[in-house]
């Protein structure tokens, strides 16, 4: 079984696999007869191999029959029978560099025979790989360093193998990466294939050595907004993503940035790339690029980020080929060739480069990030004035048995009027936090001995996540957009509330540039005030707060006359959000002329509630996930509509950059000689549409 | 004056620049102006032909180097009369093309689909969907409800 591989470079030896390089002998390595050899998974070889079935080319080839079984430019591998023998010829440029001989019958025993390059501790070399049969079907595989057992051979099948590698691999720069369902793409910093180098250490590039530098790749913004141990995706390919996590370094003036590589569902990262970088504002860093390298034939990768520093441009990337397996690497391949391929089209807000009217130079300024909310430290939980209790049924059962019991009542007289006076509230909400801790109910200074274990609460704000939603478009087109499609978002214990489509669909970068893909996640949370049952709804686009709504949720138990009255009388339905911002229920109108073009169809339709104020005590008897509900146009199945009305394009250039049915704003017709009239009749018929 | 001209049956409409024909027809004619002071631009122009050319509707004449409409008249005698009218789109097709104009509407390249000129066709009918929050691929919720009760001390 004789195979002809393409030779895309070398592997790098593991060392994790019982191989000892150094050792006074190579080990052994015995596998089960039953393992299929090519898959013996503690060494990926895939490539850089050279192995012969010695007994199934031996019967056939004729004798003295040469036959070539690998071929890479002026590099070939020979293989010879001879008289009860076979040999093997690595030659390049018609010059056999290395020869080898089997005889003695040895391919009846030895069945595979083969070659591979690899390093081992950081040098090239040879690895002769065999595959033994031995009495009693008992199969050895052995790795045998050549340069070991023959330093000459080595250096002749490594002349052979040639220098045209870079730390064995072809690494080239990636050029984009796609992905989050289209919401997300990112031309990356690529640095130019002669310069980028051996990945064991830092190396210093400067400008010329880089192909692209683009600003979508920055991700310096990101990094100085970015909270200390709050962990951030930051880029997608395809399904999977990419995190980073800024922790504060021990050294003054330093931050860590934690990488972190997640395939899809998953919650543990594949790979973690650990970069140090001077903190913002306190040294020369200048910028922070995103860039991958890989080698497509090998299918293995690198994460090079790029730190720009004021004195010229340094890369902060290295890639220690002892720490970091090939196993990451090929991971890494696998998901950067997630990303999704193709053209992302037209994007709603591509500047060109001309003039684009006015006196401003429409250059993106970074906006102010607002990525989550403070909530008040003072609660007056820990004053000993009030304890919030969580109890179960059977707990809350004890407590009022409690409370009416005669040595409690006899005790609280002595300083309160009403027992009733010590309970505060009693209240159902819809979240309990979880962890809380537990003692003995106590009321006053009172504390019972039975009922133990009540759960408390010690924080009276708390943030609860409550999921999010793509937004993805539809049509492609100003159809996504307001005022034809419409987004409604329900919250619960709030009521429905209308957002922005334009923000949805197209929300402006924190750096101030517009993307050129649609959509955006949406992302909710609730602040909540256990105390009140008070909440304030907080909508993100792109982890930025943009809306923010109050209600409130839960309702309340009488235990008092008092109280009760309170409850009819909607004491405790709190202020809540608006009902929406649609001031009234408009009714439908009738079409009146025209074609059923986008904008006439939308004037036709009415506005409608969905939901009145479901604030306070209605809050629980609605439905609990919050929903965002979207309307959008549809339209007819149009074939061909490029060829009848063309479609928008209010660009300008040689009309022959433009086909099929194509109509003018303005024509500048003229590099040709004809009558004015025909100037005329061609400007007239370019206005009405022509057919190019 | 003479004129040289080719007749053709053309089956393109008169706004398309690229015209077709039905190339295995054309034919060329000898012809005399019919009247003098003829307008190079929608020239008549007189035929003495056997050929039945009441079926061509298209015209080339060599000596104005421009294309034409072309609608045949029979006269008497053999005689037809072509009135043209010039093809300025056929004609002028390479200086066109090299003309530099702001497009309002193409059907190729350089589409800009957010530009609202109000191309698209909708129906009355709308799409309304309803996408409910998830957490970790879940319908998210506040979670698990509890009993509060805040009491005096404790």
């Amino acid at each position: 079984m004789a195979n002809t591989l393409d030779l895309r470079g070398p592997f790098s030896i593991r060392t994790d696999t019982g191989w000892s390089p150094g050792a006074s002998y190579p080990d052994l390595i015995s596998i089960d007869n039953s393992v299929n050899w090519w898959q013996y998974d503690a060494y990926p070889i895939t490539s850089g191999l050279f192995v012969f079935d010695l007994v199934a080319w031996y019967a056939s080839l004729a004798v003295n029959e040469r036959r070539t079984v690998y071929t890479c430019g002026t590099k070939k591998v020979d293989l010879i029978k001879g008289d009860n023998r076979m040999s093997f010829e690595f030659i390049k440029d018609n010059v056999v560099m290395f020869s080898s001989n089997t005889s003695g019958g040895q391919w009846s025993r030895l069945r595979w025979l083969g070659w591979a390059f690899g390093y081992v501790n950081g040098t090239l070399e040879a690895i002769q790989i065999s595959y033994d049969f031995t009495a009693g079907n008992y199969y050895t595989l052995s790795f045998s360093r050549v340069a070991y057992f023959n330093p000459s051979s080595n250096t002749a099948l490594l002349n052979w193998l040639g220098n045209d590698y870079r730390y064995g691999y072809n690494y080239e720069a990636v050029e984009f990466l796609a992905g989050n369902n289209g919401q997300y793409l990112c031309n990356l910093t690529k640095i130019k294939t002669t310069s980028i180098g051996q990945l064991d250490q830092s190396v210093s590039l400067q400008g010329t050595d880089f192909d692209a530098m683009p600003n979508q790749s920055s991700i310096f913004g990101i990094v100085a907004n970015l909270g200390y141990g709050y962990e951030r995706d930051i880029a997608w390919s395809g399904n999977c993503r990419m995190s980073i996590t800024k922790v504060a370094d021990q050294s003054e003036g330093l931050d860590d940035l934690l990488f972190k590589f997640y395939f899809p569902n998953e919650t543990t990262p594949f790979f973690t790339y650990t970069m140090v970088v001077v903190r913002s504002g306190q040294g020369s860093l200048g910028n922070l690029l995103l860039s991958f390298v890989w080698d497509t034939g090998n299918m293995i990768a690198a994460f090079t980020p790029i730190e720009y520093i004021a004195s010229g441009i340094q890369t902060g990337y290295w890639r220690n080929r002892i720490q970091e397996t090939n196993r990451q690497g090929q991971d890494l391949f696998v998901w950067l060739a997630a990303s999704s391929a193709g053209d992302p089209g037209e994007g709603p807000y591509t500047h060109g480069t001309t003039d684009t009217g006015g006196d401003g130079d429409n250059n993106p300024t970074p906006q102010d990030s607002r990525p989550s909310i403070t909530v008040p430290t003072l609660s007056g939980m820990t004053s000993g004035l009030f304890t919030i209790y969580c109890p179960t049924d059977a707990q809350l059962t004890q407590i009022a048995q409690f409370l009416w019991s005669s040595d409690l009542i006899d005790n609280i007289r002595k300083y309160f009027n009403n027992v009733a006076d010590n309970i505060i509230s009693l209240y159902v909400l819809p979240h309990k936090p979880s962890g809380l801790l537990t003692k003995n109910f106590q009321v006053g200074n009172m504390e019972s001995e039975t009922i133990t274990g009540v759960e408390y609460v010690s924080q009276r704000f708390v943030e609860i996540d409550m999921g999010e939603v793509y937004i993805d478009k539809n049509w492609g087109s100003y159809l996504d957009f307001s005022p034809y499609t419409k987004f409604e978002v329900y919250l619960p214990g709030i009521g429905m509330q209308s957002l922005d489509t334009d923000e949805l669909m197209c929300p402006t970068n924190l750096d101030g540039t517009v993307p050129s893909i649609l959509g955006s996640t949406l992302k909710l949370s609730y602040e909540l005030d256990l105390m009140t049952g008070v909440c304030v709804a907080v909508l993100k686009i792109k982890d930025q707060i943009c809306y923010q709504f109050s209600g409130k949720i839960g309702y309340q138990i009488p235990i008092t006359g008092q109280s009760y009255d309170s409850m009819a009388r909607g004491f405790m339905t709190a202020a809540a959000g608006l009902i929406g911002t649609v001031a009234t229920a408009g009714a439908a109108m009738p079409f009146t002329a025209g074609a059923a073009t986008a904008g006439v169809v939308n004037a036709m339709k009415p506005e409608v509630h969905r939901s009145g104020n479901m604030s306070g005590d209605p809050s629980m008897m609605c439905f609990e996930t919050p929903w965002l509900m979207v309307k959008y146009p549809n339209k007819p199945e149009l074939v061909n509509q490029q060829k009848y009305t063309g479609f928008p394009s209010y660009k300008s250039g040689k009309l022959r950059e433009f086909g099929d049915y194509t109509e003018v704003v303005e024509v500048h017709v003229e590099g040709f000689v004809c009558t004015e009239e025909e100037r005329d009749m061609i400007i007239d018929l370019l206005k009405k549409g022509v057919i190019l | 004056m003479a004129v040289d001209i080719v007749l053709r049956r053309c089956t393109s409409e008169r706004n398309r620049l690229v015209k077709s024909f039905i190339d295995a027809d054309d034919i060329s004619l000898e012809g005399v102006f019919v009247e003098p002071n003829q307008d190079i631009l929608r020239p008549s122009v007189r035929i003495r032909t056997d050929v039945n050319l009441s079926g061509y509707n298209y015209a080339e004449i060599i000596q104005f180097g421009r294309k034409y409409f072309m609608h045949p008249t029979v006269e008497v005698n053999g005689i037809w009369r072509l009135d043209c009218e010039v093809d300025v789109l056929s004609t002028y097709y390479n200086g066109i093309m090299e003309s530099e104009a702001l497009v309002k509407r193409t059907g190729d390249n350089k589409i800009n689909y957010y530009v609202n000129d109000d191309v698209f066709y909708t129906e009355q009918r709308s799409v309304i969907k309803y996408y409910n929050f998830k957490r970790n691929n879940i319908d998210a919720t506040f979670g698990t409800p509890s009993y509060y009760m805040v009491v005096a001390g404790g």
